[in-house]
């Protein structure tokens, strides 16, 4: 029942609050907080004569407010969004305004609308704010900031009010419009706000335009030093599908006998004639570096800015690694476990990066689930980056067993602001390979460049 | 995001005009213009913006604490508010002459400038809320006349248009602003009628928050009201005797009528001015009357208008310092035109100025059932003298009632079906209560026997300070009381049980000796204020002491501890204070500076044939030098030790030359 009636009354204030921004301009608010310091100096009107200034003020807002009751004029408006977009980056597109109607509109303002951010019921009241048990007993009764959270969880990009060029009719002038998107996910876009505001402008008036449209915003990512694991290309043949081109390498390594099967034109003609056999030419069977990069997704929250920073190192891995001439395993768990190989003509980075724009932290599975996955796939791979969300007995155990096999690693355990960083002691024997370093989640940066 | 050129000079200066302050606004206005004349502009950062702003508080901090010693409340109040355009002017300096065309919002909230706290960087333009707060300031005065309201229009105007969007034309928004301000002008002229409305509609709460003083028409009383009466120390006045003995109490308003719990005095709201005398500090109100007692009376008042508190039979003031002193028939005093502080004395005799009785001095009003009642349970003698009855009602109230300031909604009977009124509940149920019950009792049953009697209101005498041997009279020490017509004069009758100040003084919390101190502190800046006597300071010594101790304190010891704690934090880079640079300084002297383009390194090794001592311990110096300079990791106490000794080693094998 309290939950139900706070998410009620912070449903409300929300609403008020937004409605407050939308309706006034800045000199608006300016003006409304005149008039509650005129009021409140000429309250007794004996004594001062600010009263005056109070009513002057009262008068134009009202005048205001009741002219803002008009709806702005409507208009069409298109955008021409690009397929990706990342998380703290700036993202500028193109859209073009239309007017259907028959007088030229002079400053209008368009803002982009994401729809409703607010939190349903059954989210507000089944996700705990990460860090919320940290919190003190009056913040865990009212939940405030876990609705705070809520709110800019769903709030994946913000967008300032662009003021258009007057807007003749039927013309439809292309304008560039600027996002600011705040962290990965698939961003969702409603239409387009249109507002006018009053002649003295304090308050606006809108009109709604509906324009659906959704962008991935990709994990904001790092800058990271040369990074070299120390393997090297060894056994990890690609196979024919993995293969930039269709056959065998070009690299000739030896003759021998024909045997069934092989391609006529790689019969060694010369050889043939001076022995009387068939004999065909052998080439270099076809080797990768090929590296794993090991995303920790085990979490018992619904989320945490710490994953979220673990998902932006991993994007950084994978664009530092990834090469023409090598290939990269992402691997985590999701839903289930996943294995995603990227480069060397099998896909785009990109694609890794998309993936990694969606992944959620895992709060059900075990992490037994991407030891196997793991150990299933390392016989392949020449050298492995690990990013854990904090280290114990299970990510020991997962490095010690990738260490025997000679693979070369680099373990990175992300810890939280405030936190003891955690002791790493290895069984004796192993981990020679291992290279560790913990990273403060608060200066990921910094503990990067130090790699 | 600044406003348009001459805007805020000519509100500065419409500001100043109306505070009385015309060329300070004048010389603020035009500073701030030169900002659109000059074409520099400094480039402040964020830090800088910061100490901007905190300049801005302590002056904000500093006035609201000086005027709040300084003077009474309300004057108080109004004044912070004239001085405000000069407590932010810093800031308005900054942002005008300032390269950036708005201010982050984290220079005003020392919570935005937290690490990691989000939302500072917003653009406040400060420009304009400067113009308002110039604006909406120069409202803070009575000054009335139709050029405020004008002048507000017009600079509120000139700002409306400088942001107006381009959607009507010029015509139609000038004649759009003329309507609403018409529309505001006719407004304002309704909006003293509409307040009177309101203060009459009011509730008693409002009535006496609004009005801390005594109002001479009417006294709302405590009587009914449950609970506690909550009394404040605030020093009201001081008292010295300069002849004859001091006052038990001293008076500052009259009532005739009692309605409920409401004492009225109608003929009292008409004043009078009071003669003066040419000295124009005198002023009489009984001509040829002689005085028996003297008494130097420094109270803290309105500086518009206020009451003064003096003894019955006062008959002459002198040293007061006003632009004019009125009375009403019950002798009510109203200083006009006062400075914050009034010191004077007041001459009393036997008669007071007092008018005699009036035919209310004689009315029980909806109390006559129960003045009936104890009437007949006194059982006084008809034939007995005013003066016999008098101590007879005294010592009725003396032996049956007792004194409380707290008040049960079950014992006054309010939770009952009919309830009575809270007197007649005090004469028959409960039998005790504060000193409004026994005055208003004491009057109605003087009215019963047929003595005029009137209530009064004032301050009872009690406090003698131990320093200086004047009596002090704290907002508690409000008293109410009877006063009498016997033998062709008033007396004053008292019959609040003795020991009713030890009493209230049992309900004190632990830390009322603070507050009077504190209130003794606040008179005293009062009296160095406007009477120029130093006594302040030696109160407020131990006051400002004690933090500025703890400040030096801090000062000292804290910043030394954080030295200990993080020493590498104090640096402006790491490394900063490497034993290498003496080395290369050392060098450099000889001869063996090194060259621009050159590596320390590369520079080692070219004056290492030369310098063939410093050659030997070169290349550890540096691995260490370059270990303390660039390893994030940092360098071990013991490396560092070790860096230390080997460059003083290489600078003793070297002696300094030239």
């Amino acid at each position: 029942m309290i939950t139900y009636l706070l998410h009620k009354n912070y449903r409300f204030t929300s609403a008020l609050r937004y409605w407050v921004q939308r309706k006034f301009t800045p000199a608006g608010a300016l003006v409304i907080a005149a008039a509650l310091l005129t009021g409140g100096i000429g309250v007794d009107t004996n004594e001062a004569i600010a009263y005056q200034t109070f009513v002057l003020l009262w008068c134009l807002l009202l005048v205001s407010m009741i002219w803002s009751l008009f709806r702005a004029p409507r208009f069409e408006a298109r955008r021409v969004l690009p397929k990706l977009g990342t998380a703290g980056q700036p993202l500028h597109y193109q859209i073009s305004v239309i007017n259907p109607g028959d007088s030229t509109e002079n400053s209008v303002t368009l803002t982009e609308d994401f729809g409703d951010p607010r939190p349903t019921y059954a989210e507000f009241a089944n996700n705990p704010e990460p860090g919320e048990r940290r919190r003190n007993p009056f913040d865990r009764f009212f939940r405030f900031y876990r609705w705070m959270w809520l709110m800019a969880e769903k709030q994946i990009a913000v967008s300032t009010a662009m003021k258009l060029p007057p807007l003749k009719p039927g013309r439809a002038p292309e304008t560039e419009m600027r996002l600011q998107p705040k962290h990965r996910g698939h961003l969702r876009l409603e239409g387009f706000l249109f507002s006018i505001s009053d002649p003295f402008g304090l308050c606006r008036s809108y009109s709604k335009c509906s324009a659906p449209d959704s962008i991935l915003i990709l994990p904001r990512r790092y800058a990271l030093p040369a990074i070299s694991l120390g393997g090297a290309a060894q056994y990890q043949p690609g196979g024919v599908t993995l293969a930039s081109s269709i056959g065998e390498s070009e690299e000739f390594l030896s003759v021998r006998e024909y045997r069934r099967g092989d391609p006529l034109r790689h019969i060694h003609w010369k050889s043939t004639s001076k022995t009387g056999k068939l004999i065909v030419k052998e080439f270099q069977n076809e080797f990768f570096v090929r590296q794993a990069l090991i995303l920790d997704t085990f979490l018992e929250e619904a989320s945490s800015p710490v994953f979220e920073e673990a998902v932006s190192i991993a994007a950084s891995f994978a664009l530092a690694l990834n090469s023409q001439d090598s290939l990269l395993d992402l691997l985590f768990v999701g839903p289930r476990a996943f294995c995603v190989t990227a480069g060397h003509g099998v896909a785009q980075v990109s694609h890794m990066l998309e993936i990694l724009a969606a992944v959620q932290p895992c709060t059900k599975a075990k992490f037994s689930d991407l030891e196997e996955i793991v150990l299933r796939q390392i016989a392949l791979v020449s050298g492995s980056v690990c990013i854990f969300l904090k280290w114990d007995e299970d990510r020991k155990s997962l490095v010690e067993q990738i260490d025997s096999l000679g693979i070369p690693q680099l373990v990175l355990i992300l810890n939280r602001p405030g936190e003891k960083n955690p002791a790493i002691r290895f069984s004796p024997g192993r981990g020679r390979f291992v290279r560790t370093a913990i990273i403060d989640a608060s200066k990921v940066q910094e503990g990067l460049s130090k790699l | 995001m600044k406003p348009p050129p001459l805007l805020m000079g000519c509100a500065l200066l419409f500001w100043g005009w109306r505070t009385g302050m015309l060329w300070v606004g004048a010389i603020a206005g035009s500073l701030l213009e030169l900002s659109n004349a000059v074409r520099n502009r400094w480039e402040f950062t964020d830090q800088e913006y910061n100490r901007l702003w905190d300049i801005c508080t302590v002056l904000f901090l500093g006035a609201a604490a000086y005027l709040r010693l300084s003077e009474e409340i309300t004057s108080a109040a109004y004044k912070f508010f004239q001085w405000m355009p000069l407590i932010y002017y810093p800031m308005a300096l900054g942002h005008f002459f300032g390269a950036s065309p708005a201010i982050p919002l984290k220079a005003f909230s020392w919570f935005l400038r937290r690490k990691g706290a989000e939302g500072g960087e917003t653009a406040v333009a400060f420009g304009w809320i400067y113009f308002v707060v110039c604006l909406v300031t120069a409202g803070a005065t009575n000054m009335r006349d139709v050029w405020f309201f004008a002048g507000t229009a017009v600079l509120t105007g000139w700002a409306l248009w400088s942001i107006r969007p381009r959607r009507i034309p010029n015509w139609g928004w000038c004649a759009l602003f003329a309507a609403v301000a018409g529309s505001g002008c006719y407004g304002q002229s309704r909006v003293q009628d509409l307040q009177g409305y309101i203060e009459n509609k009011a509730s008693e709460f409002f009535v006496r928050f609004a009005h801390r003083e005594f109002d001479p028409g009417q006294s709302r009383t405590g009587m009914g009201k449950i609970g506690a009466l909550k009394q404040s120390s605030a020093i009201v006045m001081k008292l010295k005797a300069e002849a004859g003995p001091i006052p038990e109490r001293i008076r500052q308003c009259t009532y005739t009528y009692l309605d409920g719990t409401i004492w009225h005095a109608s003929p009292g709201r008409t004043f009078e001015d009071v003669p003066i005398e040419p000295d124009i500090t005198t002023w009489t109100l009984l001509p040829d009357a002689p005085h028996t007692a003297a008494v130097r009376i420094i109270q803290r008042v309105n500086r518009q208008s206020a009451l003064l508190s003096v003894p019955l039979g006062t008959v002459q003031l002198k040293e007061l310092n006003a632009t004019a002193l009125q009375t009403n028939i019950f002798q009510v005093l109203r200083a006009r035109g006062n400075p914050g502080l009034v010191n004077f004395i007041a001459y009393s005799g036997d008669h007071s100025a007092d008018c005699p009785p009036l035919e209310q001095d004689f009315d029980l009003g909806d109390e006559e059932q129960a003045i009936l009642a104890i009437a007949r349970e006194i059982n006084i003698d008809p034939s007995a003298s005013f003066k016999k009855r008098i101590a007879a009602i005294s010592r009725f109230f003396q032996q049956n009632f007792r004194y409380t300031t707290y008040q049960s909604a079950r014992k006054l009977g309010l939770l009952g079906l009919r309830p009575s009124t809270p007197l007649s509940d005090f004469l028959l149920k409960t039998r005790a209560g504060h000193c409004e019950y026994f005055a208003s009792a004491t009057v109605l049953l003087l009215r019963h026997f047929n003595i005029a009697a009137r209530y009064a209101t004032g301050y009872a005498v009690q406090e003698l300070s131990r320093e200086d041997d004047t009596y002090v009279i704290r907002e508690r020490h409000g008293h109410a009381w009877a006063l009498a017509y016997v033998d062709n004069k008033w007396i004053e009758v008292d019959t609040t049980p003795a020991g009713w100040e030890t009493a209230e003084q049992k309900e004190f919390p632990f830390y009322e000796g603070l507050k009077d101190e504190w209130s003794r502190l606040a008179f005293s800046f009062l009296e160095w204020r406007w009477l120029g006597d130093w006594g302040f300071f030696r109160l407020a010594a131990p006051w400002l002491a004690v933090p500025m101790m703890l400040f030096l304190a801090w000062r000292i010891f804290g910043r030394r501890m954080s030295q200990q704690i993080t020493p590498r934090e104090a640096q402006n880079w790491p490394g900063e204070d490497s034993e290498f640079y003496v080395l290369e300084r050392r060098l450099a002297k000889r001869g063996c500076a090194r060259l621009n383009h050159e590596t320390t390194g590369e520079w080692l090794s070219r004056i290492a044939p030369e310098n063939p001592t410093v050659a030997a311990s070169l290349g550890a110096i540096l691995r260490l030098h370059y270990k303390y300079r660039f390893d994030p990791d940092g360098i071990a106490s013991g490396e560092r030790r070790e860096l230390r000794e080997l460059v003083q080693a290489c600078l003793s094998n070297e002696p300094a030359r030239g």
